[in-house]
């Protein structure tokens, strides 16, 4: 297949070439049998060769114009197609976050049948998963470019919202965010979501029983390319001997999670209980 | 706390059955109704004393049309209920004095405190 702007190219450049060429050779040709003498014939040379430059620069004009035209008309419709694809994304994380906060408000019926503390524990723990998802898009659907989720505001909603689902410790748990201007696409966003809300909720679940007021801080910062996250309450902490091989379900997500983000989780127990997460970003996010 | 008689205009199934769950414990709702159309008949019909009102129904009257059609008779509290944060609908929206306006997903507390400031 031929490279369509080096035939173009071509095109243009051939035209030029064989008209001039053509040009010359012709009116040469005439002019030396029109004009015998040979002054004469070098003034008229000196017209010819204005006339020449005349109309080549008409013609490179009009080809100029015509060119330019064509590219005006691509790029507005290439214009078109961009904002056509931003509102569809638009549409769609609005929708992907619409379903999903359905989701929720059927769970929430369904809570409201459930008669065991059991069933009702698991209710809330699925919609508070789900919870952490749709805020993704909803994040996503606010943002500019759909790049990403800006820490930064994502995570003390999350917080927020976690904490509404426990009204007994609403009032007692303070949270502390110190978080720096990260950002993080939806495909690290969504895993680090549900990975925050879990380590979030078991603090909640956790952390603070019989205790008249409790801490949770989370600090995210960026360093190179890596995420630095620590996420620490300073309840009642865990045993010792308990650790992160753990084989509870919780514990488990809590591990693939990080492990689908490629990253890193350890968990110390000095004062209440302490997540130290570290996971690779893109540069240009940060 | 008195228990009003309300009427749920939703055109999406889903968040129109969950609102009717939670306030059904504390109110009547007179019933659930999906477009504009059959909004303004069944206000005039069961005179409410309050409207829970998604803005964007199902056929071409919105939520804030059918209260200005509405208003023209009589006063009404009403709450609107959307998923659009767009401005220029929440200044439209604003225009016919509601009690609020609730950005969905719905937060609970929030609608039940609103539903308290109505008279």
């Amino acid at each position: 297949m031929i490279n369509r702007k080096l035939y173009g190219t071509i095109k243009i450049t051939l035209i030029y070439f064989l008209g001039g060429f053509i040009w010359i050779l012709s009116s040469d040709t005439i002019l030396k049998i029109l004009i015998p003498d040979r002054d004469e014939y070098a003034a008229f040379q000196t017209y010819k060769g204005w006339i020449f430059i005349l109309i080549s620069s008409t013609l490179l004009f009009f080809l100029l114009y015509r060119e330019l035209q064509k590219r005006d008309i691509i790029e507005s419709n290439l214009k078109k197609n961009l904002e056509e694809k931003r509102i569809l994304l638009n549409e769609i994380h609005h929708r992907v976050k619409n379903n999903l906060n359905s989701i929720i408000s059927l769970l929430y019926m369904e809570n409201s049948r459930a008669e065991t503390p059991d069933s009702k524990n698991i209710i809330q723990a699925l919609s508070g998963r789900i919870h952490s998802m749709a805020l993704v898009h909803e994040k996503l659907y606010q943002s500019e470019n759909f790049s990403g989720i800006r820490l930064k505001e994502y995570i003390p909603e999350l917080c927020s919202h976690i904490t509404d689902l426990y009204p007994d410790l609403k009032n007692k748990i303070k949270t502390d965010f110190n978080i720096d201007d990260s950002f993080l696409d939806i495909i690290k966003g969504i895993p680090f979501g549900i990975l925050m809300n879990e380590i979030i909720s078991n603090s909640c679940k956790h952390a603070f029983p019989g205790k008249e007021s409790g801490t949770i801080t989370v600090n995210i910062s960026k360093e190179g390319y890596n995420l630095l996250v620590t996420v620490e309450d300073d309840g009642i902490g865990i045993d010792a001997e308990e650790n992160m091989t753990d084989k509870t379900q919780g514990l488990e997500l809590i591990r693939l999670l990080v492990n689908q983000l490629g990253g890193t989780i350890t968990r110390t127990s000095v004062k209440g209980l302490k997540y130290s997460i570290t996971f690779p970003v893109e540069r240009s996010n940060g | 706390m008195d228990k009003k008689r309300i009427l749920i205009v939703e055109d999406e199934a889903i968040s129109a059955i969950f609102l009717k769950n939670i306030l059904q414990n504390e109110h009547l709702i007179l019933g659930i109704c999906s477009s504009g159309r059959d909004a303004i008949d069944m206000i005039a019909d069961k005179a409410p004393d309050l409207l829970i009102m998604d803005i964007c129904l199902e056929d071409e009257l919105s939520g804030i049309d059918v209260m200005n059609e509405v208003l023209k008779t009589a006063k009404i509290d009403h709450i609107y209920c959307t998923a659009y944060s767009d401005k220029n609908i929440l200044i439209k929206a604003e225009g016919t004095s509601p009690i609020g306006i609730i950005i969905k997903p719905v937060n609970i507390a929030e609608l039940k405190a609103m539903l308290k400031l109505s008279s």
